[in-house]
């Protein structure tokens, strides 16, 4: 039988891993909430704009 | 930028990991606010929460808008289910929200009886019963909390909206039934 002296914690190797991955994910998710923020915030800017023009041209049909 | 939105005590308790309906008039006030839109979604999403759009919401959202390219805007808005998740709408479904809109009806109607008032409008009631269908995880947020009576619905928190350019502030209510 082998006997290994001072045998490396398997879970270190593992625990490692796991937490890049974690931290990726993370970033990933930051990334898509960001780029669906901006393109919600440019619609609510295009929203107000079209407001505006939609009530001026309302008000001259209606007169 | 200023902070516009400010929540009642133990608001991040209250909402964690639940759905939670929205009335037009809050998302409409997410539609003008950029501002607004980007802190409310922090709080969510910090909370884990998901936004739910019923389809009579979505209806009233997009109804009587007379300029076409302001149409397109809000479709795209309200359509992004990135932000806001849709319900399951088949006919199963719809049959038993419908039963429950009835029924709340009958209930508003006993209740108001004594008091003179406007009875909610269909959507409203729709919503309503919307949440009783779902009842647990679920939550609505609306600024008419009259169109939704305290013997059926509980307020468990407040979102204050502040806005910018007449310093104004409004009160959105988050229910549980």
């Amino acid at each position: 039988m082998k006997i290994v002296k001072n045998p490396k914690p398997r879970f270190e190797k593992h625990s490692k891993v796991k937490k890049i991955r974690l931290s990726e994910n993370i970033k990933v998710r930051d990334r898509i909430d960001k780029k669906v923020v901006d393109e919600m915030v440019k619609l609510i800017r295009l929203g107000n704009q079209f407001r505006q023009q939609g009530l001026n041209e309302q008000t001259v049909f209606c007169q | 930028m200023s902070k516009q939105c400010f929540v009642s005590k133990d608001f991040d308790k209250q909402i964690k990991s639940k759905y939670i309906f929205l009335d037009n008039d809050f998302i409409s006030e997410l539609f003008q606010n950029e501002g607004v839109f980007v802190e409310t979604l922090k709080i969510f999403r910090l909370n884990n929460s998901t936004l739910v759009i019923s389809p009579f919401t979505f209806f009233e959202f997009l109804r009587d808008i007379f300029f076409p390219k302001e149409r397109k805007v809000r479709e795209d808005f309200i359509g992004n289910d990135k932000v806001f998740s849709p319900v399951i709408n088949t006919h199963q479904v719809f049959v038993k929200v419908k039963e429950n809109a009835l029924l709340l009806s009958k209930i508003y109607s006993h209740k108001r009886s004594q008091k003179v008032g406007k009875s909610p409008s269909l959507v409203d009631l729709f919503l309503a019963a919307r949440v009783m269908f779902y009842k647990n995880n679920h939550l609505l947020i609306t600024g008419n909390k009259k169109d939704f009576p305290s013997f059926i619905f509980d307020v468990i928190g407040v979102i204050n909206i502040q806005r910018n350019e007449n310093g104004s502030c409004r009160a959105y209510c988050v229910l549980t039934i």
